[in-house]
């Protein structure tokens, strides 16, 4: 099996990867199903208050909070359908995937469990709102589902303790962030791979990395060639552009300070725009590095294929195309669009999936209240034992005298 | 030439009408030597010449036809289960008498001869197989007659053995009784029939002994004999099993990687010093574990354009987002109920 069979055989490829139209379309599509079905709930909700209203009675507690909102709704009849638009919605999404990286920090967690949390979070909001699920309530859940996928394993009371969120609010909406990712939770992340390529060219700087078949050089030639490098021109380094990495220590020093600025790309920018969705891990990691450095990855590359390999361009353009995605970074609004964005999103959200806690307690434990047993419930258990427990002494039949 | 035939071997049995044997050459009869024994030659089935060998049959038609269908049934010895059905055994039998017919009565002889020659070239494998068949069979045989033979000798041993036995107890019995009868002043009778049944008690527990015996014996042969003189019919003609080459316990699963060699050390110094440092190694901990999956991850779908190769519209994908959206549209939706997925 070679790497490229290893990942087409992943979850990720199967069913995580999109082109860029096929992503597209199915945000638009998703967005637009939440959003047909807040505005159809709002319709039928006013039809139902403005009739009772009219006949003048049968206005119970519920009846009176949403003729409340019926009545402030009456002059701005345009405001029925002031939706989050899907840019907006995406915009929120994204600022709150800066928030799980802030929170991940803040726990000082490894950072495959925060990378892995963070794609959680893009993979579910593919298939399901803001306006369904606010970010709010699902990124503290699904950065504790990343936690035990990641086999880092804090306690779900350290957790909340931490998150300053109760048991179960991280708890109620697991299942639906399962059901959203697909019950997928491996993630191949580029980061993985970075150390791989990171000690290779080390192993090149040094002379003895193995070459592979079909290449046609030796160790010491890329060695010479990987010396000869000139330094990344675009970078508005003056110094260092002029001056050429001449011995072997200066030479691992530029690999290093590569891939300490690859791994941070990989960290913060590559996990809060879509490349994830777009392209391969590798090519993710390869267009990190040439962020870092661009000769130096651009050399890197041919030393896996062949000169003529016919590979090559494309692999060169894939990566190309996802460096301009990691460069030009992730637009994160402000503080103060995403209050607003927040404020308009608590007008316009879907009321059935208000309180995700009571849905959850419903569905579980028939909306009992956990241990809380019923006065039935307790009769009947108490039968229950009774009968086992007579069942258990006749398990050999009744005595002996009895039956004759 | 009579006293050449003389030294070949013990006189045969003799036949009807011997005495008016002569031979055409010497003119000698066994009416005046009837120790004298005639060969024939198998080339031209005179009576004399160089070759010879012992006269079976009286007739020398009779003699000739043999020794033909055995040479033709030495080539020809296809076997049954050879065939797909009997139909076809039946047809190659009768294909194999024209020839025999063909070279008793000399009819065609030269193309007879070539047909059963270039049989013989073109078919070697198949008859010295079913030679080497035939004479295991004949050797299973022998081997069961010898068992059975075997096993009628124990067991006219065991009745005679019995039999003495028998006659040994009653014996004792008799004397037994006889000394009881001397020695105590007890009831004659009763003395007399505990000592009966002394005997018959004996001789029930030899008996019991020796059906156990037999039974064993008869076990033994039923599991030992040869499954000889049982057919299977309708066997298929055997299919020779092709060649599947060197065996692969990987079913063609190769670990070879396509972007990387993977070498024993790195110019690491991070992996050169956890590599020395006992709480990783302690718990046998092998580095190369490590370098193996994070170069297989660095290169893992190096060569795969997802723009190009998933361009498809993932059905599986589309139905669950359209279940997923469904669920939440539909009023009162009970949202983790929607269908699973998959």
């Amino acid at each position: 099996m070679t790497e490229d069979e290893v990942y087409r055989a992943s979850t990720q490829y199967r069913l995580w990867s999109f082109t860029p139209h096929a992503l597209a379309s199915l945000r638009a599509g998703t967005h637009a199903l939440a959003a047909e079905k807040v505005t159809a709930a709002r319709r039928s909700k006013r039809d139902v208050v403005s009739r009772p209203s009219a006949e003048g009675n049968g206005v119970d507690s519920n009846g009176a909070e949403e003729g409340r909102d019926a009545s402030g709704g009456v002059a701005n009849a345009a405001d029925e359908v002031e939706c989050l638009t899907l840019a907006e919605a995406q915009q929120l999404v994204d600022f709150y995937c800066s928030k799980a990286i802030e929170l991940c920090n803040h726990l000082k967690w490894p950072a495959a469990v925060k990378a892995t949390a963070l794609q959680y979070l893009r993979r579910f909001y593919l298939s399901a709102s803001p306006l369904t699920y606010p970010p709010s309530t699902i990124i503290k859940p699904t950065i504790f589902l990343a936690n035990k996928t990641e086999n880092h394993n804090l306690s779900l009371d350290e957790y909340a303790a931490k998150a300053k969120a109760t048991r179960d609010q991280i708890l109620a909406p697991e299942f639906i962030v399962s059901q959203g990712l697909r019950f997928t939770f491996d993630v191949r992340h580029p980061l993985r791979g970075l150390p791989g390529a990171y000690m290779e060219l080390l192993s090149l700087a040094d002379g003895t990395a193995e070459v592979l078949e079909g290449v046609g050089k030796t160790a010491e030639e890329l060695q010479e060639e990987l010396m000869a490098l000139p330094h990344d021109t675009k970078k508005a380094n003056g110094a260092s552009a002029a001056e050429k990495a001449a011995d072997v220590p200066s030479l691992k020093r530029r690999i290093h300070t590569a891939y300490i600025a690859a791994n941070k790309a990989l960290e913060t920018t590559a996990l809060l725009t879509d490349v994830y969705f777009l392209y391969t891990p590798s090519q993710i990691m390869f267009a990190a590095l040439l962020l870092a450095d661009t000769p130096l990855t651009t050399f890197y590359l041919t030393t896996k294929l062949p000169p003529a390999s016919p590979l090559l361009p494309r692999i060169r353009a894939a990566i190309e195309s996802c460096a301009r995605i990691l460069r030009a970074g992730p637009h994160i609004v402000s503080q103060a669009e995403a209050s607003r964005l927040k404020a308009k999103l608590e007008r316009c959200r879907d009321q059935d999936k208000l309180d995700l806690v009571g849905l959850d307690r419903a569905l579980k434990r028939d909306g009992r209240e956990e241990d809380v047993v019923t006065e039935s419930v307790a009769k009947r258990r108490k039968l229950e034992r009774e009968m086992s427990a007579r069942e258990g002494e006749e398990l050999f039949g009744p005595e002996i005298g009895r039956r004759a | 030439m009579s006293r050449l035939a003389q030294r070949s071997g013990p006189p045969a049995a003799r036949r009807e009408g011997e005495e008016d044997d002569v031979c055409p050459v010497c003119k000698s009869s066994r009416y005046l030597n009837p120790n004298m024994r005639f060969l024939v030659n198998p080339e031209c089935y005179h009576r004399i010449k160089n070759k010879f060998r012992k006269q079976t049959f009286e007739d020398i038609q009779v003699e000739r036809e043999v020794d033909i269908r055995r040479r033709v049934a030495e080539v020809f010895n296809r076997r049954e289960d050879d065939f797909n059905s009997l139909l076809d055994y039946n047809n190659y039998l009768n294909d194999v008498e024209d020839i025999t017919y063909n070279l008793i009565n000399k009819i065609d002889l030269d193309e007879s001869e070539r047909k059963l020659a270039s049989y013989a070239s073109r078919n070697q494998q198949t008859i010295s197989l079913n030679v080497q068949k035939s004479l295991q069979e004949s050797q299973n045989r022998e081997a069961r007659q010898v068992l059975e033979k075997e096993q009628a000798r124990i067991r006219r041993e065991a009745a005679r053995r019995e039999e003495q036995e028998e006659k040994r107890d009653r014996e004792e019995g008799r004397r037994d009784v006889i000394n009881m009868l001397a020695s105590s002043d007890g009831d004659a009778s009763r003395i007399a029939r505990e000592g009966q049944q002394a005997v018959l008690k004996r001789s029930k527990t030899r008996q019991a002994a020796i059906q156990k015996q037999q039974q064993a014996l008869s076990s033994d042969s039923s599991n030992g004999a040869p499954n000889g003189g049982f057919f299977i019919q309708g066997l298929k003609t055997k299919v020779e099993p092709v060649d599947e080459g060197p065996y692969d316990p990987f079913q063609g699963f190769s670990d070879k990687r396509k972007y990387f060699v993977q070498q024993n050390r790195y110019a690491w110094d991070r992996l050169d010093r956890l590599q020395k440092d006992t709480n990783w190694t302690a718990g046998g901990y092998d580095f190369r574990e490590f370098c193996s999956r994070t170069l297989c991850e660095a290169f893992s779908g190096l060569g795969v354009f997802i723009g190009e190769e998933v361009t498809r519209t993932d059905p599986a994908f589309v139905g669950s987002v359209a279940t997923v959206a469904a669920a939440e549209a539909g009023a009162g939706s009970k949202d983790i109920m929607m269908e699973d997925p998959f």
